[in-house]
């Protein structure tokens, strides 16, 4: 089944840049400018992934991710966040939530993919083992 | 299924909005659609009746095959039954080529002039077109600019990515093999390759994408452009199956093929780099040679790090590393064994000191080259530090071992090295030791060549040592041992005995007799033993200065003894200082006050200090010399000729006596060359006012010969073999009484 990867950042040229590669991996992608779309389009669907940035104008990626929490705390989606910044505050507030993994930016293409996969496959591997259990 | 770039750039319009501009400006407006150039449907407006898509449908199948072309059909329309108008556009990219067709459709009132209305929208529909083109092509270029950007930000991570620092030779196979790996991937690479055959590297990675089923051919056939590369330093592009520079590769792979050299801080190249595409693929441009480049450039920097920059060879470190990756196989019967050789350039300090350290450095540099030259595949060269080479010889038996060692040696002293125009006359001594099955200790095995390569130094030039392990070398060592205490007794026990050889003049005028005073060691059992025995272990453990003391208040107390008989004949006597005395700043006090305190007068006293010694310091010399000069006593430079003879620095040695070594003197009434040295030599000396002695003097012809030549002294077995000074000095009273 095509998996739905939710993509939220201010900057288009990196939604774009995102967009493309992912699609060329045969990934549905939606896209988010801030935080506060992202919400809008969480209430109505939930991606398999959810990629965002952190800075973001009006809601930001950290903020995403407390409301994220605070709204849906039955989330199964993992959360990739993409970071510029190399400040380790800025990496360990997200050390309480579960299932979220970081990247920076500049974005290797190549690595995100290998993080997208490995995801899925150990999820389309613990869900067989569930449902041989 | 993957979407094309151009699908994506026709869908992401807005087709909603558009549909609502065109129903408030176009009058009679009342649908439309957008199909793809293969004909599938993109967008269709909301309440299209079926009849109309039908309709839509057979103008797409009519002109089919002319779009199939690519041929841009422009402006179409076609008069519907029910007043309608049928409109079709084609859409074009950048390069005009159709890339889709936009459908209109426009009902028209009863007793509208449908030509009149026909021409009128064809405007519209063409700005529309024009429109939607230009947004398409806007998207294509943004999405392409999005590509390549992704392609930077790809090749940018994996420079990141790529390490450059290996901590030590363990990590640099895993950093480089990490690095061609990466090479692959930037470039999307079916194979790469890292070549250094001279540093023994040779990697590769065959992608897992594109896979290749000749890696092992590939990585043979590709020692080809390693050779070219070597030879030419440059970077190879080739992209197409015509390229001629598959000719001068001498191979024709079929693949696209770039490469960048890996060359070292000086310039020089190392090796090469390579990656390796289907022809299919896309070609190799600019920016994959620049990311080469740079993935060259760290490959040479953590090649470099672990291995000796002047030579080129390994350091101590990764020489150490290879070594203690040496197993021996468990089986008793099928022993092995192989050769650790050290070798330590002869008076690489003098090279450096009187040619320059440029010099030194290119002394350093050629033997490297020999080395790589001269070792076999399984072997391996290390530069251990200053001037000290480490060789592994595999598969080398100790007498095997010895036997290459003469062959390298030889190979050095034939090595012709000019330097601003002169002849650098390079030497070495060699130190060997054996692992094997049965003594695989590699850290016991280096201190072994180490000491035996010490050992060799101590015996002179071009010296080859073997320490074998267990047997008779072994016991040399203790034997070694056994005379640094047989020495520390025999000088506080006074087991010394001097001896005494005297030096004859060779002209019948107003030349001085002359003696060399000698030393010698008692055993355990009362008999004389020679110094070859003693003195290395002395020098090594550094107990020269202590016999030289001894020596000298011993000497100056004999004479002082029987100096009233003496003084009459107003002979010199002449003591030797070794290289370690001289380099002990307490000893030149030491002569000083001894000699102030003694009833001998200075310039009775000559010292002879070797050329060796003197050229390794050169200002501790002349400071030595001038010293001893200063309270009369005569300086003697000896074994002139052995070392790197140089005459430049005789000039700033004031010294008085120049012995001409025996190795020259003894060849003098056999060989043109000898002889001619030693006629040059005299002819110096005779310029700077320097008596000369000529050492080896072993039977007549010789001192006839020097005679001739001019020489003042002779010494040598054909005058008079060293005997105790105590006999000596009886025989010299004897004879003065006879007379």
């Amino acid at each position: 089944m095509q998996k739905t990867i939710l993509l939220v950042d201010d900057e288009p040229h990196v939604l774009r840049i995102l967009r493309l590669a992912l699609e060329k991996e045969n990934y549905r992608v939606m896209t988010a400018y801030n935080g506060e779309l992202a919400l809008e389009i969480l209430e109505e669907y939930f991606p398999d992934i959810l990629i965002s940035d952190i800075d973001m104008p009006r809601m930001n990626g950290k903020e995403l991710c407390r409301q994220i929490d605070e709204r849906f705390p039955k989330r199964n989606f993992l959360i990739i966040i993409l970071t510029s910044r190399a400040e380790r505050d800025h990496r360990e507030w997200a050390s309480s939530i579960p299932n979220l993994e970081f990247h920076e930016k500049p974005v290797s293409i190549r690595n995100l993919k290998l993080t997208l996969e490995n995801f899925f496959t150990a999820n389309t591997l613990q869900n067989d083992t569930t449902a041989d259990g | 299924m993957t979407r094309q770039l151009t699908d994506n750039s026709l869908t992401s319009h807005d087709f909603h909005q558009f549909t609502r501009v065109l129903s408030a400006l176009v009058p009679g407006y009342s649908g439309g659609a957008l199909y793809e150039l293969a004909g599938d449907s993109l967008w269709t407006s909301a309440g299209l009746s079926k009849s109309l898509e039908d309709e839509i449908g057979l103008f797409l199948a009519e002109h089919k095959d002319s779009q199939a072309s690519g041929k841009s059909l422009e402006l179409q329309s076609k008069r519907l039954p029910n007043d309608t108008l049928l409109f079709s556009h084609t859409l074009s990219n950048h390069i005009q080529e159709a890339v889709g067709t936009i459908f209109l459709l426009i009902r028209f009132e009863n007793g509208v002039d449908a030509d009149a209305l026909e021409e009128k929208m064809a405007e519209t529909i063409k700005a529309i077109a024009a429109i939607l083109s230009e947004g398409h092509r806007l998207n294509s270029e943004l999405d392409a600019l999005a590509d390549e950007l992704a392609t930077r930000y790809e090749e940018l991570n994996l420079v990141y990515e790529s390490v450059d620092q290996a901590d030590d030779f363990a990590a640099i196979e895993q950093t480089l093999k990490q690095l061609v790996k990466n090479c692959t991937i930037a470039m999307d690479a079916s194979y790469s390759a890292l070549i250094l055959l001279d540093r023994k590297v040779c990697l590769s990675h065959a992608s897992d994408i594109h896979a290749i089923d000749n890696k092992d051919s590939l990585d043979k056939q590709l020692n080809r452009l390693y050779a070219l590369t070597m030879k030419t330093g440059q970077s190879l592009v080739i992209n197409d199956d015509n390229d001629p520079a598959w000719d001068t590769l001498g191979i024709k792979l079929p693949y696209k093929l770039l490469s960048y050299p890996v060359s070292d801080k000086f310039g020089g190249t190392l090796g090469v780099i390579a990656s390796l595409k289907e022809k299919s693929a896309e070609d190799f441009v600019n920016s994959d040679r620049n990311l080469l480049m740079v993935m060259a450039n760290k490959a040479s920097k953590i090649i470099q790090s672990n291995y000796d920059f002047l030579t080129g060879l390994l350091n101590l470190e990764a020489f150490r590393y290879l070594l203690n990756g040496i197993h021996f196989p468990p089986s008793p019967f099928a022993p092995e064994a192989h050769t650790i050789l050290y070798v330590d350039i002869d008076h690489m300090k003098v090279i450096n000191e009187t040619i320059g350290h440029q010099a030194g450095d290119a002394v350093l540099r050629a033997l490297g080259n020999l080395f790589k030259n001269l070792i076999r595949d399984k072997d391996f060269a290390a530069r251990m530090g200053g001037d000290i080479f480490g060789l592994f010889l595999h598969g080398c038996p100790s007498e095997e071992g010895l036997a290459i060692a003469r062959r390298f040696s030889r190979e050095i002293e034939q090595m012709k090295l000019m330097w601003d125009g002169r002849d650098i006359k390079i030497s070495a001594c060699m130190g060997l030791s054996s692992i094997s099955t049965e003594s695989p200790d590699i850290d016991k095995a280096l201190d072994e060549a180490e000491i035996a390569c010490k050992a060799a130094k101590e015996e002179g030039k071009s010296r080859i040592r073997f320490f074998k392990f267990g047997d008779i070398d072994h016991s040399m060592l203790k034997n070694e041992m056994w005379w640094v205490n047989f020495l520390q007794e025999a000088i506080t026990k006074n087991n010394l005995r001097l001896f005494c050889q005297k030096i004859q003049p060779l002209k019948k005028e107003g030349l001085l007799v002359y003696n060399e005073i000698l030393v010698r060691a008692l055993d355990d059992k009362g008999e004389i033993t020679g110094p070859d025995e003693f003195i290395p272990a002395a020098e090594r453990y550094k107990l020269m200065p202590s016999i030289d003391r001894w020596v000298i208040s011993n000497t100056l107390k004999i004479l002082e003894e029987n100096w009233q008989n003496l003084q009459p004949m107003r002979a010199r006597w002449s003591i030797n200082i070794s290289g370690q005395s001289f380099r002990d700043e307490n000893f030149l006090d030491f002569i000083i006050s001894s000699l102030q305190s003694s009833a001998i007068p200075t310039d009775c006293i000559c010292f002879e200090i070797t050329e060796t010694a003197a050229i390794g310091d050169l200002i501790g010399a002349q400071y030595f010399i001038t010293s001893l000069q200063n309270i009369g006593c005569q300086i003697a430079l000896d074994d002139f000729g052995s070392g790197l003879s140089s005459f430049t620095y005789l000039k700033n040695l004031n010294i008085d006596y120049l012995k001409i070594d025996g190795s020259i003197v003894k060849d003098i009434s056999e060989s043109h060359v000898a002889k001619t040295m030693v006629k040059a030599i005299q002819d110096v000396a005779e310029a700077l006012h320097l008596y000369t002695v000529g050492e080896y003097v072993e039977n007549e012809a010789i001192a006839e010969q020097l005679s001739l030549l001019g020489v003042d002294y002779a010494q040598g077995f054909f005058f008079g073999r060293p005997l105790p000074l105590e006999n000596e000095l009886e025989n010299i009273l004897a004879v003065k009484k006879t007379a």
